[in-house]
């Protein structure tokens, strides 16, 4: 069968439908957390964002849980060099050898709050000082663990519309900080396209750019020039439809072909 | 799907766009069927055409009426549908089309094809044909057992081939009708026609009129219909030139979805219809009742007729039946089309609420 301008264009029509969708979807992904205690808010308000993500669903706190919760363990994992002794830290007194490989392990129960985010790492890396490493979050913008076109669509729509409530939203812009520049502008957005796409790494940003924590970054907002009328790739308004050049396809008809629609209308475009 | 509050509004406009055409229509397809002989049998037929006796028009009763209609109303913008029974079974076709092409008419037909061969394409191609729509409803056999025609699918594939070889037409289209019995089909048959050279693909729905009220096994079910619907909408995405018919209103899900066009029963709206015998029609596909007979081309002057008359098509038949004209689509669906009302018991005898809305 042949495909036309007009099957193109239909195609075209649902492709873009689909990716208008997208961004609802986006905002649907990620529902305001129902907190049911105090403890419960006095948390997430303190730590929320220094600590990653939230949780994804609601559950009742117990002494027990935060226990649980904020125990945290590290283990790194270094390969033994080819040649030559296997190199000695200070922390080595208190991990378990085996004869291949050695790995440190720290573990950190809670008593007291304070004690309950003391965490030791084998090395140091630029990492932040609690929670998830920032190299998780690099680009996640909506925090939902993953990065990917709805972040994409995240920075857009952040970019586009300066009158978005990003917080409502759960959009953290500073995840979105690719170039650390302090500002979330459309050279983030292209980073992270990137990044989508496979065109770069995490690690290659980081290495490019290092590794930004900057919580009060600026949202560089895009003016959008005025649509012009007479372009033809811009969307025209939907009052614009005209019934009346409707091509109909009677049942028993044959396609009448776009040439007849010519016929129906004089060159100022009124039926004839 | 299409952004609902666009097609809400599109709808709209459409439904204040019906009621001007209700006060002034716009002819736009002018149906001639010139017989309502056919060489086949199908079980689907609308009009219980076969080896029927038939009374029909003569070459100069028909370059008599074309040249009124075109002295009236002139021929921009309209088309002549030629239809039947199996038009190609008039031995006179190529006088009377090449009659209506002198006058400047721009016409298409619909054929099961299975009268066309090289000859007779090249012939359609000097009396200036525009557009064909050939029927193939299923797989062969399936093809074959529907229209009650041993070796009809074979002939119309043939058929369609001679028309593509030849060339000359703006369109050629196959349109299938789907029934229950051949619904399972449709893949397979996307297959087949993919690889021909053909336009576009119509695919529309067994509808309960004429001889296939007689089969209510092959009606649709509801499941069927979805499956259809959600078949056209997928082709359509994928771009490929396939569509729904004209009829019946379909509800905001797959309104403008399934064909290039929002529901608009054009029964004496954009469309009139000249039966075999001269009697002046809306819509070859709706019952045959003496009330719906406007005028006779032997007796009168179309344009009149079109102008004056066909007021019984120009109003909502919602307005007769209590459900309909309490339904909250009834703006957009008007009681849907004609062709499917039951005009003795005034319901609708295809209608997609509780189906696909």
């Amino acid at each position: 069968m042949k495909k036309t301008l007009r099957t193109v264009v239909t195609a075209a029509m649902f492709a873009a439908a689909n990716l208008s969708a997208l961004p609802a979807n986006a905002d649907e992904g990620f529902e305001a957390l129902d907190l049911r205690n105090n403890v419960e808010r006095e948390v997430y308000s303190e730590f929320y964002g220094a600590y990653g993500m939230p949780p994804t669903e609601n559950v009742t706190t117990t002494a027990a849980d935060f226990e649980q919760t904020f125990t945290t363990m590290t283990t790194t994992v270094r390969p033994q060099p080819v040649y030559g002794p296997p190199p000695t830290t200070s922390e080595q007194l208190d991990t378990t050898t085996s004869t291949s490989q050695q790995i440190e392990t720290t573990t950190t129960t809670s008593q007291e709050l304070e004690e309950l985010f003391t965490t030791t790492t084998a090395e140091p890396v630029p990492q932040p000082a609690y929670g998830p490493p920032i190299v998780l979050c690099f680009g996640d913008v909506n925090v939902d663990g993953d990065v990917d076109s709805f972040d994409v669509l995240a920075v857009r729509k952040m970019l586009l519309n300066n009158e978005i409530d990003y917080r409502k939203l759960r959009y953290e812009p500073y995840y979105g900080d690719m170039n650390g520049d302090g500002k979330l502008g459309i050279s983030d957005l292209i980073l992270i396209q990137k990044l989508v796409l496979g065109k770069v790494t995490q690690r290659e940003l980081q290495n490019e750019f290092g590794i930004s924590y900057n919580m009060n970054v600026e949202i560089e907002g895009i003016a959008q020039p005025p649509a012009d009328p007479d372009d033809p790739n811009v969307a025209k308004p939907i009052d614009e439809y005209d019934p009346g050049k409707d091509i109909v396809v009677t049942l028993y008809g044959i396609r009448p072909t776009d040439d007849i629609t010519k016929d129906m209308l004089d060159p100022n475009g009124q039926e004839k | 799907m299409l952004n609902v509050d666009m097609k809400r509004s599109h709808l709209e406009q459409m439904r204040e766009y019906r009621k001007r055409l209700m006060v002034k229509p716009q002819l736009r397809n002018l149906f001639l069927e010139l017989t309502l002989r056919c060489n086949e049998r199908c079980m689907h037929c609308g009009s219980h055409c076969g080896e029927v006796f038939s009374e029909e028009l003569t070459v100069e009763q028909y370059r008599t009426f074309l040249q009124q209609v075109k002295e009236d109303m002139g021929t921009g913008g309209k088309m002549l549908d030629i239809t039947g029974g199996e038009p190609l079974l008039r031995k006179e076709f190529f006088d009377i089309m090449g009659a209506a092409h002198e006058l400047g008419f721009s016409w298409g037909m619909t054929s099961n094809a299975t009268l066309i061969d090289d000859s007779v394409a090249k012939d359609l191609k000097k009396v200036g044909i525009g557009t064909i729509s050939v029927s193939i409803d299923g797989l062969e056999q399936t093809h074959d057992e529907f229209r009650r025609t041993p070796g009809g699918y074979k002939k119309a594939m043939e058929g369609i081939e001679s028309l593509l070889r030849c060339g000359g037409l703006e369109h050629v289209q196959v349109t299938t009708v789907v029934t229950h019995k051949n619904i399972g089909e449709l893949d397979e048959l996307f297959r087949i026609f993919n690889d021909m050279d053909i336009d576009s693909w119509r695919v529309i729905n067994m509808e309960p009129m004429g001889r296939a009220k007689e089969h209510p096994e092959l009606i649709l079910t509801p499941d069927d219909y979805r499956t259809m619907f959600e078949f056209i909408r997928n082709k359509r995405m994928q771009g490929e030139p396939v569509s729904y018919g004209c009829s019946h209103y379909l509800g905001m899900e797959y309104e403008r979805e399934v064909r290039d066009w929002y529901y608009l029963c054009t029964a004496g709206l954009y469309t009139a219809s000249i039966c075999a015998n001269g009697d002046i029609i809306a819509c070859l596909d709706i019952e045959r009742r003496p009330e719906f007979i406007q005028g006779n081309v032997l007796r009168d002057r179309f344009s009149e007729v079109w102008n004056n008359k066909f007021s019984i098509f120009r109003r909502d038949l919602s307005d007769d039946n209590e459900v309909c004209s309490k339904c909250d689509q009834k703006d957009f669906c008007h009681g849907d089309a004609y062709h499917s009302w039951d005009f003795d018991n005034n319901r609708p005898q295809v209608c997609f609420k509780d189906i696909l809305f």
